[in-house]
């Protein structure tokens, strides 16, 4: 058995009548989420689902999503989550990428999403390959085999979850996550914010986040509790911390720009009391909405940085925050960070250049993609894409990103996915995305665009358009009509003019 | 009209989860409680715009009344009938 499942079953052994997790109005005990996890694992057996298969989830944060995750990984399957919003033929790009064998999903949401018209309880269905639908009355018709743990001897260095991520070229770019990875992922978290079982954690954004993954299992397999929010808004988050005594979090850094507005109000600070330890995460925060929240929150605070290929590199403590507020912090104990200069040598101490990251939590590639991951590595160090640059005493800056990229809400956006769907709009004769500062997201993403025909040009179109081929996070909030678009000479758009001329 | 222009937004909204039991459904604030969020926003005003062929500006959607299910469904209508 592998140690996600056999930590999570010890767990379930030692404290079974302790709640495990909140979602909504509903909850579940370590002993009701082991039986489950038991029951699940027998009906995907039944099923045909072998070891090492592929899994895709179509499902909003919910207890079952979680239970999920506990069959995989006692079973030796691997999850592909997928995000709830993106259009139809988005997911079957997905689900051809990563070699779907099975879907789970709500029945309701299987068919909005039009991946099948006639979709009755695991009902075979057909794509490129036969996928199989299998859906909760199914797996809860099964009756659990009292043996069923370690049923597959599930190893820790197999592909245990594949996150979706946009490659530069509008490709899918899963990255692979084998459980050893999730496993050093927690245990880094655990150590860094002393994380006990006594601890409640709140769970804010969506389950195909692998951030949310993570803060699950490090509830779960401390024999502490998880409150999963089923949509957030940051009056719904300072209700949840309240109602719930949340006292550990990691949120999007967005997230708690939206919450810090809220915490102005003594009120709703008063109401946020029962918060040991905050961290940011994903993206960096204003510097003032980070004094802001240190002083307003009034519990142990950081700010990490990381991306997804490597989890967390950097810590930002609240107390060395107070000397170095600019920085995202230190390396994480086990972590190496270097700068790497263009020549490839390395950058002495305040020379900046692409942030490079040694770790025992780095991912196992991206799948289907051995060039790719090959040019993501420098030796052993998995070159972020990122800029910056480290002073004498170790403390990372941020600069800015060597990738062209869009980070709005704590997902990242690359410009080309949005410039290939608009691209499509007979209407317009070229267009470039870009990045546009938004309080609330972070960034939003703004679009320049050239009409053919100007008078005649309907902008409503094409906001249709991108509603219909782009996922929520993906959409255009700004729209700006050009006459022509700035280029060098060898024809490529300059869009640090736009940048500069917009924002 | 209002019915159908109710049913519609419910539809909608309940995309992203059941409404709960019992909830006052005309003064409901379908923001702040997130079920649409800053990310699903767009799309969400999109779907109606196309549904009832009408166009919501940005000071419809800053107004107060467009936060709760019953607002929302008065500006549709209005819409409708200008």
């Amino acid at each position: 058995m592998s140690v996600i499942s056999r930590t999570f079953f010890k767990q379930a052994r030692n404290v079974p009548n302790k709640p495990a997790i909140y979602c909504d109005e509903n909850s579940i005990s370590y002993e009701h989420l082991a039986t489950l996890v038991n029951q699940w694992s027998s009906a995907l057996q039944k099923k045909g689902v072998q070891h090492g298969d592929h899994i895709a989830i179509l499902l909003p944060n919910c207890i079952e999503y979680v239970a999920l995750m506990l069959v995989a990984a006692n079973i030796g399957a691997v999850l592909v989550p997928l995000n709830l919003s993106l259009p139809p033929d988005a997911i079957r790009r997905a689900c051809q990428t990563t070699n779907i064998k099975h879907i789970v999903a709500t029945a309701d949401l299987l068919q909005s999403f039009c991946l099948n018209q006639n979709c009755q309880n695991d009902q075979i269905f057909r794509m490129n390959s036969v996928i199989w639908f299998l859906s909760y009355q199914f797996l809860n018709s099964v009756k659990s085999d009292s043996d069923i743990n370690g049923l597959w001897i599930a190893s820790d260095d197999e592909p245990f979850i594949l996150t979706m991520t946009s490659g530069s070229t509008g490709e899918p770019k899963p990255i692979i996550l084998t459980q050893d990875t999730k496993l050093s992922r927690v245990s880094a978290a655990v150590e860094m914010y002393k994380i006990t079982h006594t601890d409640r954690t709140l769970v804010a954004t969506p389950l195909y986040h692998s951030l949310a993954e993570r803060l699950v299992l490090i509830a779960l397999l401390t024999g502490g509790t998880s409150i999963l929010m089923p949509r957030f808004s940051p009056s719904e988050w300072i209700r949840t911390v309240e109602e719930k005594l949340i006292s550990f979090t990691i949120a999007v850094s967005s997230q708690l720009s939206q919450i810090a507005h809220l915490l102005d109000d003594e009120t709703h600070s008063q109401k946020v009391k029962s918060l040991r330890c905050v961290v940011s995460s994903s993206a960096l925060l204003d510097t003032k909405i980070k004094e802001n929240l240190i002083s307003k929150l009034n519990c142990e605070f950081h700010e990490c940085y990381g991306t997804s290929e490597i989890a967390i590199a950097t810590n930002l403590s609240a107390e060395d925050a107070k000397l170095k507020l600019q920085s995202v912090g230190k390396a994480v104990p086990k972590v190496k960070i270097k700068i790497l200069r263009e020549n490839g040598t390395i950058a002495a101490p305040n020379e900046a250049g692409e942030i490079i990251c040694k770790t025992p939590m780095i991912f196992s590639g991206y799948y289907g993609h051995p060039e790719l991951t090959k040019d993501a590595m420098f030796g052993e160090y998995f070159r972020t894409g990122d800029m910056g640059k480290l002073d004498k005493d170790g403390f990372l800056y941020f600069l800015g990103r060597k990738k062209e990229i869009i980070i709005t809400g704590g997902i990242n956006v690359y410009p080309i996915d949005i410039e290939s769907v608009i691209s499509e709009c007979t209407a317009v004769k070229e267009s470039a995305a870009f990045p546009f500062p938004d309080e609330k997201l972070g960034e939003i993403i703004a679009v320049a665009l050239v009409p053919k025909e100007p008078e005649h040009f309907k902008l409503r179109t094409v906001r249709f358009h991108c509603a219909e081929r782009l996922a929520d996070y993906q959409q255009p909030r700004k729209f700006f009509m050009v006459k022509e678009l700035p280029k060098n000479n060898l024809g490529k758009i300059m869009k640090h003019i736009l940048l500069s001329k917009y924002t | 009209m209002s019915e159908k222009i109710k049913k519609f937004v419910i539809h909608t909204i309940e995309k992203k989860g059941k409404l709960p039991n019992n909830c006052e459904i005309d003064s409901f604030n379908y923001i702040d409680s997130g079920y649409v969020d800053s990310m699903g926003i767009i799309k969400f005003v999109l779907n109606i715009e196309a549904e009832f062929e009408i166009e919501l500006t940005e000071s419809d959607m800053e107004s107060p009344e467009f936060k709760t299910i019953g607002g929302l469904v008065n500006i549709i209508r209005k819409k409708i009938t200008e």
